[in-house]
């Protein structure tokens, strides 16, 4: 006996529609990465737990990273999220003038942020070599420049893609996986943001 | 391929099959590579005081970057993102079927091809060259530790070599099952017409490429320089900072090849979950999935989630290396490379973390093969299905809880020691429950002694063997005594090579038919099976032996009193050898000129035996609906090997 029948009648379509199946991949990978930084802010709890040879932070004088910028780099990447789910909204409304404006602000929020951020790290006192705390904090938010560098790339195909007219109050299932990745772009610095308030840099 | 599918065929002349392909790809990835070596030595380097004692690391580190950026855009993998980013149509029919390779011939296999087959089939030939290279590497030990004092080679060069044996041979069995099989067979399998995402299916292959090329450079890294920071690479496969930080610039290829090699499994591992969750046709529900499918969906899910760990600790190691940064450098204070203060354990702990479920990302989907290739073999219903799923999805669960026995002896939490113990200990249920099935299967079967079926059983035993000697390891007590010994490495290849390469053997000489249209000669399969068996068990019964003597492990040379059980292991080492170039033989003169395969020429019931061989282009001319599970042996039909079946059972040729 043969393990299946063929019925041409229903046999072509699966039974789960091909958006599910982007969704579901796009989760997987969002997944995947948030283990990776799991992981890396694990480490800077480790580093930090340890003080291996007191080794933590070798201050010699220098700033710990500014509060109030860390704020408000933290504020743009949260309003950058904020602004990509009313741009989604909007769509969902059938109002594309919203998902433009939108996914705009949402670009350029994240632009900002990115070269702020890399000029902020750049400011720092301490350098890749001054100990484990130094190590952790610019490896940290250099991960979180390259997930900003790919969300540049992902928000300008979504913008341009909205203003060429690609998605419809029906099909916008691109706005909805990039989305997966966007809002999780803006939870990492809130995490991390977290981790330094319960594990700050002074022991 | 299908009627339908030849009229849609489109013709290609020898420049449209060039451009682009594997060979643009290589010489836009050396022209990549030159570009950044060139780069940074030109404004970070020579003359320039920013130049820090690692430069070579970052001139290094920027070449690979721009070689696999080079190599990307030479293959073509970056046209439909760009595509995409400019809101361009959307592909039509014909450029998917060009993109799948229809009409290429055998250049779709040196192209960015987005057909699962013809992806599986890279896969294949890729692993074997890596197991090819992996057991080179396994023959240089043997003969170096075949008497003591022998020093073929200097003690730096044996560490490399071992280092490239391990890594190499854990990449290749990492990737030999989900590759080849769950990319060739599993979509088939549960009645798909491709992977759910092919343009990725791709680039996690092409991601592997120069990842193995990468690492293949390593012991022509560093030559000329001296011991300990130049050539070769001394660490051993576990890659542990800080000694991976301060070895010689291999470290560095070793860290960037294993990380993209990392990047392109966990890929194809959510490929293949998202697949197997969304892709089953109708009426292939979960409890009809063939156990093939459960174990390959079982270790997709340890990549796809455990790998991270792995990555993360070898972008620390990275760093380290590169930028100066102090994750595992410990000596604090003026050190001339960083301030230090890294702890050691840490990245034992990322390793580990991964490093043990891996294991079990290696052993699943040959748990998994080896339930379907019994119940085929022994022409009976599979015995207990769902004890079979909770053994493996119980493994999947319980590796996560394990790894801290990996450092019962390095001083890291004593405390934990009973707890991992007890978790360790607990895993041999679920793997018990797979081996009850198996055995419940055969019992009192009409068995079919094929050679992937002897290689079942030869996995049944092997694998026991390997699982027990884990239960004495796990053993707090016996694994102080034993951890730095040769038992810890008879106990570690029982389980990789008598367990799941045996597995891998068992998997090709049954589906070879399917993806080559050409049976594997048999008796060249029963002289390697016995090779292979009679030469690996001996060998690692010495080798065994020479543990519970106290030899240590990780030594190129050792006190004559070991000296018997090493002959008699690197004799039968060689037997084991001369049985996989037997193998090896036999997959290139079967591929060649062996005898025609029918499509169904086990008799047997899952999907990818119910379509022609070669498969069409698109698998199946209906997507069939599922009604009975594939365990379904004992029914007349199925009762008499070499049938052929109703739907799609055509003679190939």
């Amino acid at each position: 006996m043969s393990s299946f029948a063929v019925t041409p009648a229903e046999g072509e379509a699966h039974p789960m529609s091909q958006d599910r199946k982007v969704k579901i991949g796009m989760l997987f990978y969002v997944l995947a990465d948030a283990a990776f930084v799991v992981f890396l802010l694990v480490s800077y709890i480790w580093e930090r737990a340890y003080n291996t040879g007191g080794g933590w932070f070798n201050f010699k004088g220098m700033a710990l990273p500014d509060d109030a910028t860390s704020n408000l780099l933290l504020a743009l990447i949260v309003l950058s999220a904020v602004a990509y789910a009313v741009a989604h909204m909007g769509i969902r409304a059938g109002n594309q003038g919203v998902l433009r404006v939108g996914l705009a602000i949402a670009l350029v929020l994240v632009i900002v942020t990115l070269v702020w951020q890399v000029r902020f790290m750049g400011q720092q006192q301490f350098s890749t070599q001054d100990g484990t705390f130094a190590s952790s904090w610019i490896m940290l938010n250099g991960y979180h420049v390259y997930h900003l560098a790919i969300g540049i790339f992902l928000g300008l195909a979504l913008t341009i893609r909205a203003f060429a007219g690609k998605y419809t109050t029906e099909r916008h299932l691109g706005l909805v996986t990039v989305g997966y990745f966007w809002y999780w772009m803006a939870l990492m610095p809130v995490l991390m943001w977290l981790m330094m308030l319960f594990f700050p840099a002074k022991l | 391929m299908s009627a339908a599918h030849a009229a849609d065929t489109p013709t290609y002349n020898a420049r449209q099959l060039l451009v682009p392909s594997y060979l643009t790809g290589a010489i836009l990835g050396i022209v990549g590579f030159l570009i950044g070596h060139w780069y940074v030595a030109q404004y970070i380097g020579v003359g320039h005081d920013e130049a820090g004692p690692n430069f070579t690391e970052q001139a290094l580190v920027i070449g690979y970057i721009l070689a696999l950026v080079g190599w990307l855009i030479g293959i073509g993998a970056f046209k439909y993102p760009i595509t995409w980013l400019l809101a361009r149509r959307e592909p039509d029919h014909e450029e998917d079927l060009r993109l799948a390779g229809a009409g290429q011939g055998w250049v779709r296999y040196f192209r960015f091809t987005t057909d699962h087959k013809v992806v599986g089939i890279q896969y294949l030939v890729l692993v074997l060259i890596m197991l090819g290279l992996g057991g080179l590497g396994a023959f240089l030990i043997r003969s170096e530790l075949a008497r003591p004092g022998a020093l073929l080679y200097p003690p730096n060069t044996y560490n490399t070599i071992v280092t490239m044996h391990g890594m190499l041979m854990i990449l290749a069995t990492i990737t030999f099952f989900i590759g080849p099989f769950g990319n060739f067979v599993v979509p088939i399998m549960i009645g798909a017409r491709d992977m759910a995402f092919p343009r990725l299916n791709a680039l996690s292959f092409a991601l592997l490429v120069p990842a193995v090329v990468i690492f293949l450079s390593i012991p022509w890294l560093g030559l000329g320089q001296s011991a300990g920071t130049g050539g070769g690479l001394q660490t051993g496969w576990t890659f542990y900072g800080p000694i991976a930080d301060q070895t010689g610039i291999g470290a560095t290829a070793f860290a960037f090849s294993v990380l993209l090699a990392g990047t392109s499994s966990i890929l194809g591992g959510i490929n293949v979950i998202v697949t197997i969750v969304t892709m089953r046709t109708r009426g292939m529900r979960w409890t009809r999935l063939p156990m093939t499918v459960w174990g390959i969906f079982g270790s997709a899910l340890l990549v796809a989630i455990g790998t991270s760990s792995f990555t993360a600790d070898l972008f620390l190691i990275l760093l380290d290396r590169v930028w100066n940064t102090s994750f595992f450098y410990v000596a604090t204070g003026g050190n001339s490379v960083g301030q230090g203060g890294g702890n050691a354990w840490l990245s034992q702990n990322l390793f580990w973390f991964f490093g043990h479920p891996e294991v079990y990302v290696i052993v699943l989907p040959a748990f998994g093969i080896v339930m379907d290739l019994i119940a085929i073999f022994s022409r009976k219903p599979l015995f207990g299905y769902k004890t079979g799923v909770i053994g493996i999805m119980g493994v999947v669960v319980l590796s996560f809880l394990v790894w801290q026995h990996h450092e019962f002896v390095s001083g890291w939490a004593p405390e934990l020691r009973f707890w991992y113990m007890a978790t360790t200990e607990l895993i041999s249920i679920p793997t018990g429950l797979v081996f009850l099935v198996a055995l419940g299967t055969i019992w009192r079967g009409r068995v079919w002694l094929t050679v992937p079926m002897a290689f079942a059983i030869a996995f049944l035993w092997n694998f026991v063997v390997g699982g027990l000697t884990g239960v004495f390891l796990s053993d707090v007590p016996a694994d102080v005594q034993l951890h730095g010994g040769m038992f810890v490495v008879s106990h570690f290849h029982f389980t990789i090579v008598g367990g799941s390469l045996m597995g891998f053997f068992a998997a090709v000489y049954f589906w070879f038919p399917k993806m080559t249209g050409r049976m594997m000669d048999a008796r060249l399969g029963w002289i390697h099976f016995w090779l292979a068996n009679i030469g690996f068990n001996i060998a690692f019964l010495a080798i065994m032996v020479a543990g519970l003597q106290g030899m240590p492990r990780r030594v190129a040379d050792y006190d004559p009193v070991f000296a018997t059980p090493n002959l008699i292991a690197s004799i039968f080492a060689y037997v084991l050898i001369a049985g996989v170039a037997v193998f090896f033989f036999n997959v290139v003169y079967s591929w060649v000129a062996g005898e025609k395969a029918a499509a169904n020429p086990w008799g047997a019931l899952s999907l990818e035996w119910q379509v022609p061989t070669p498969v069409p282009l698109e698998n199946f001319e209906q997507i069939p609906v599922v009604t009975t599970g594939p365990y379904d042996y004992g029914e007349p039909a199925a009762a008499t090997p070499g049938i052929e079946h109703a739907a799609g059972g055509e003679v190939a040729g």
